[in-house]
């Protein structure tokens, strides 16, 4: 009987929650830019949106244009719950391809990381 | 150049395995032992106790660098201070480990100072197998869901601990029933073994299922997931571990009263062979631990 309780204690507790699918790595969600979009404005951050809360000591991006050199960037910042990573560009972007390759640990303590490219049209 | 999460699993097995065996081994001898028998015991649990606590250190100095490797993908880093500095205060798995330092040095301390009080060893080594439930998949959420998953995967840990160290306990005690006038104390402790064994591998077993559900948000189907079938393989295992488990209890503790002998080698040879699993599925759940679940 008391085995029993037990059983059902556990069952429930896993079921309470089992409906929600679960992200227990930091995928990205969206950005801004947006992967190969073609921006005529150029933009003064970029804002990358994951799935799970950031560590910020350990995430980041880089900028890299055309060539591969790194574009300047300011401190990046955490928010909407450390989901959401904005880094601030400090020059203005010419027109040309460019490539952000960004690296992230979860709160958790898992790593991923992954890279996307958008175009600044002259 | 080594591979820095090869590394972290291993220093992960390590930690684990020394942990569970430090918490269930005393625990057994400062709980369920008849008392004249415990001297006996202590002499055998003081020993491996010591081993424990060697491979604990080993263990978490092998998973600092990997880890850090593993965060910043740069070897260079983990002799950065900066970098140590930050990952020791501002990550989970940082935190975690300064718990474990501090933990090892008490258990370390406790055990040079006290070699008499097993239940301050079982005591710290719980604290410390609770305090691996802040990182990881258990940690993954927030709020209330994160509060009641690290519950269940702390009584996940400790279940599973008591029964792979209480298994090394009881094959101490296997010995002992040699010692004719310790025979009958020998008896009462393996009956009470059985009783909390029960409840360990029943625990076990439902806080691992409840475990998934949280993590996966479904049964562990999908094939194509590392995860889920790594998942998949530990979950076999630990069927076979309960059915070595309940053919030990079931079937050859019956038997001791008519093939003595016999029965007594079965019941330490099925005790080994669940321990070597058990420690297959601790390797298992460190791997798969750190990958995607989906």
């Amino acid at each position: 009987m008391k085995h029993t309780s037990v059983l059902l204690a556990f069952a429930g507790v896993g079921g309470l929650f089992a409906a929600s699918p679960a992200f227990a790595h930091a995928h990205l969600k969206s950005a801004n830019p947006t992967d190969k979009a073609i921006v005529s404005t150029a933009p003064t951050a970029l804002t990358l949106d994951f799935k799970e809360g950031l560590n910020l000591a350990f995430s980041g991006a880089d900028l890299l244009d055309a060539s591969g050199s790194s574009v300047l960037q300011g401190k990046a910042q955490l928010s909407n719950g450390d989901d959401t990573l904005t880094i601030p560009l400090q020059s203005t972007l010419k027109p040309g391809d460019y490539t952000v390759k960004w690296h992230a640990l979860s709160a958790d303590g898992h790593k991923t990381d992954g890279s996307y490219s958008f175009t600044v049209k002259p | 150049m080594i591979d820095p999460l090869g590394l972290w699993i291993f220093g992960r097995v390590v930690i684990d395995t020394s942990l569970m065996v430090l918490w269930g081994c005393t625990g057994f001898l400062s709980t369920i032992t008849p008392p004249p028998l415990r001297p006996v015991l202590a002499r055998r649990v003081w020993g491996i106790s010591v081993i424990c606590i060697m491979m604990l250190v080993v263990g978490l100095l092998a998973i600092l660098p990997a880890q850090i490797a593993v965060v910043t993908d740069d070897w260079r880093a983990t002799v950065d201070p900066q970098t140590l500095w930050s990952f020791l205060t501002l990550t989970s798995g940082g935190r975690v480990w300064d718990i474990l330092a501090g933990g090892s040095l008490l258990l370390g301390l406790g055990r040079w100072l006290q070699p008499r009080r097993h239940a301050l060893v079982t005591v710290l080594a719980g604290c410390c197998l609770a305090s691996l439930s802040l990182t990881g998949h258990a940690a993954m959420t927030t709020g209330l869901q994160r509060a009641l998953h690290a519950s269940i995967d702390i009584v996940h840990i400790l279940s599973a601990g008591a029964w792979l160290g209480g298994l090394v306990a009881f094959v101490f005690i296997m010995a002992a029933t040699h010692d004719i006038p310790q025979r009958p104390h020998a008896v009462v402790a393996l009956s009470r073994f059985s009783t909390l064994g029960h409840v360990a591998v029943a625990l076990a077993i439902l806080s691992g299922v409840a475990n998934s559900l949280l993590i996966l948000g479904h049964l562990p189907t999908n094939l194509q997931s590392p995860y889920q079938t790594q998942l998949l393989i530990k979950i076999g295992l630990v069927g076979i571990m309960t059915l070595t488990a309940v053919v030990n209890r079931y079937v050859f503790v019956p038997l001791l009263r008519k093939r003595q002998r016999f029965a007594e080698t079965a019941l330490q040879a099925g005790a080994t062979f669940e321990l070597l699993l058990g420690v297959i599925a601790v390797t298992l759940v460190a791997a798969f631990g750190t990958m995607d679940p989906s």
